[in-house]
């Protein structure tokens, strides 16, 4: 039922983008890098390096992925 | 972090392209290095991790685009081993099983054996196709002392609706091998005392499988989302060889070992695969002089692991020159199934393990960072975080019928990072 609930919710949202966005002379503020998803990579690797090796949880914005046997 | 500024015209013609990585016209650009140096104290002389960390990039072509990335880490320190902490002075063999540790009373069993060098490379290319869609490859090495990690990752993601919407989709795959000091035991066998010979496999490996799909949606002139589903199959040796369990009888008292002077403790042991999927949520939005994100994680797994992620960060732009950026980060989990403090005598489940990562505990992450631009393509910063978790305590039983409570071994970090970018 769930995972019915989530499908329907991903499609509405999909769909629903169509509605959203800019024209091209209105990306202005999006253009700053800083507006990027994942603008500072190197910070979010350290950060998923420190998680991943005290919490039982991993990945999500990119792969969970293996790497360490952390102690 | 603080990119190279650009002219109005051009982060215009950047924007026009895509939502991914913005590219300058300009054929011949520079490498962009950013370099941190971190260090993360664990309060209690656990863990300390000295470490520096570079990403090196360069575009070209207005398209293609290059990055390399270097860690190195220097950990030292002491790591929960597993054992509970009890009334009586016990003794816990090291892994290289020549060595042992004694602990006294009430204190918690820590393993100091450990001092370990991590290198870790990641190389990867992304370019555009003649679709318009832009691909990514990339490998991964890390290796430490008793631990080899090779892995590699592709991508592809193409934009729709005037490049305000972006679909993409990931693979990755990882190949690890451990090579534990004194070798892998069986899992639930018990320890022996130091000088002991036991059965032990001079390596194990697992591989990591991963598939991530996204969603990014610019909103409005200032905000914009991504949605990701992933998911991880990891299959092969996931037990950690170092981690031990106490054995108790009814009465929570520890049981003497059969062969050797030292109490039982059994080696955990894992399943041999783990089933994972990650639903991740992160918004931004741009202020006048700010830019606001927030993220949101929710995981499953087949080992009985839920968890949900809470993160926000506020960029005040205090100038064009420098800002501040305070974050906090939320962090919940429920236990493993087969997690637990400590082994009834007698009792040999499938899989036990008493590694407090895979208990239910709660973690707050609360920071601040400061950025300086210091000329083109030159920043400076430096920022301070505070890291704890706090776990569920486990009743165990008493000889006067009274709970007794094995402490959840929390932790609390300070991580301190120093920034500097520079085009070269």
């Amino acid at each position: 039922m769930i995972k019915r609930l989530a499908l329907v919710g991903f499609c509405c949202a999909l769909s629903s983008c169509t509605q959203l966005g800019v024209k091209p002379w209105d990306r202005d503020l999006l253009a700053d890098p800083m507006m990027e998803i994942g603008s500072d990579p190197l910070r979010t690797a350290v950060d998923d390096h420190i998680y991943f090796s005290k919490e039982a949880t991993s990945g999500g914005r990119g792969f969970a992925g293996g790497g360490c046997g952390c102690n | 972090m603080t990119r190279r500024g650009s002219s109005v015209s051009l982060a215009l013609a950047s924007a026009a392209t895509a939502l991914l990585p913005a590219t300058h016209s300009i054929a011949a650009e520079p490498w962009q290095i950013d370099a941190e140096l971190l260090y993360y104290s664990e309060s209690g002389g656990r863990v300390s991790d000295n470490s520096f960390k570079s990403i090196a990039q360069r575009s070209w072509k207005d398209e293609g685009n290059l990055v390399f990335g270097l860690q190195l880490d220097s950990l030292t320190g002491a790591s929960p081993s597993g054992a509970i902490a009890l009334d009586e002075v016990q003794s816990i063999t090291q892994p290289s099983g020549n060595n042992s540790v004694v602990t006294q009373p009430g204190e918690l069993p820590l393993d100091d054996s450990f001092k370990d060098t991590r290198l870790a490379l990641t190389a990867s290319l992304s370019n555009v196709l003649e679709t318009g869609a832009r691909y990514s490859a990339g490998t991964s090495l890390s290796k430490e002392y008793d631990y080899l990690h090779l892995g590699g990752n592709a991508s592809y993601a193409k934009d729709y609706n005037n490049s305000n919407t972006t679909l993409s989709a990931g693979f990755a795959i990882a190949q690890d091998t451990v090579e534990p000091v004194g070798g892998a035991p069986i899992p639930l066998s018990f320890q022996r005392a130091e000088g002991a010979v036991s059965d032990r496999a001079k390596n194990k490996s697992k591989t990591v499988v991963d598939a991530l799909f996204g969603l990014t949606q610019i909103i409005n002139r200032r905000s914009l989302f991504q949605l990701n589903y992933s998911l991880s199959l990891a299959d092969g040796y996931l037990t950690d060889p170092y981690k031990v369990l106490t054995v108790l009888d009814d009465v929570g008292n520890p049981v003497d070992s059969i062969q050797d002077d030292i109490y039982q403790y059994r080696y955990e042991s894992r399943p041999n695969s783990r089933l994972g999927h990650n639903l991740y949520l992160e918004y931004k939005h741009r202020f006048d002089a700010a830019v606001y994100s927030a993220s949101y994680r929710y995981h499953t797994d087949d080992w009985g692991v839920d968890s949900h992620t809470i993160e926000s960060r506020y960029r005040w732009l205090l100038s064009s020159k420098h800002y501040l950026e305070p974050n906090i980060r939320y962090y919940s989990q429920s236990s493993a199934d087969f997690y637990r403090a400590y082994l009834p005598e007698g009792e040999i489940p499938e899989n036990a393990s008493s590694d407090y990562r895979l208990g239910e505990f709660t973690g707050l992450t609360l920071g601040v960072s400061y950025n300086r631009t210091l000329g083109v393509g030159k920043s400076i910063g430096a920022s301070i975080e505070t890291y704890e978790t706090s776990g569920a305590s486990t009743e165990i039983p008493d000889e006067n019928e009274q709970t007794r409570l094995a402490p959840y071994p929390n932790l609390r970090a300070t991580i301190v990072r120093f920034r500097y970018s520079f085009d070269w």
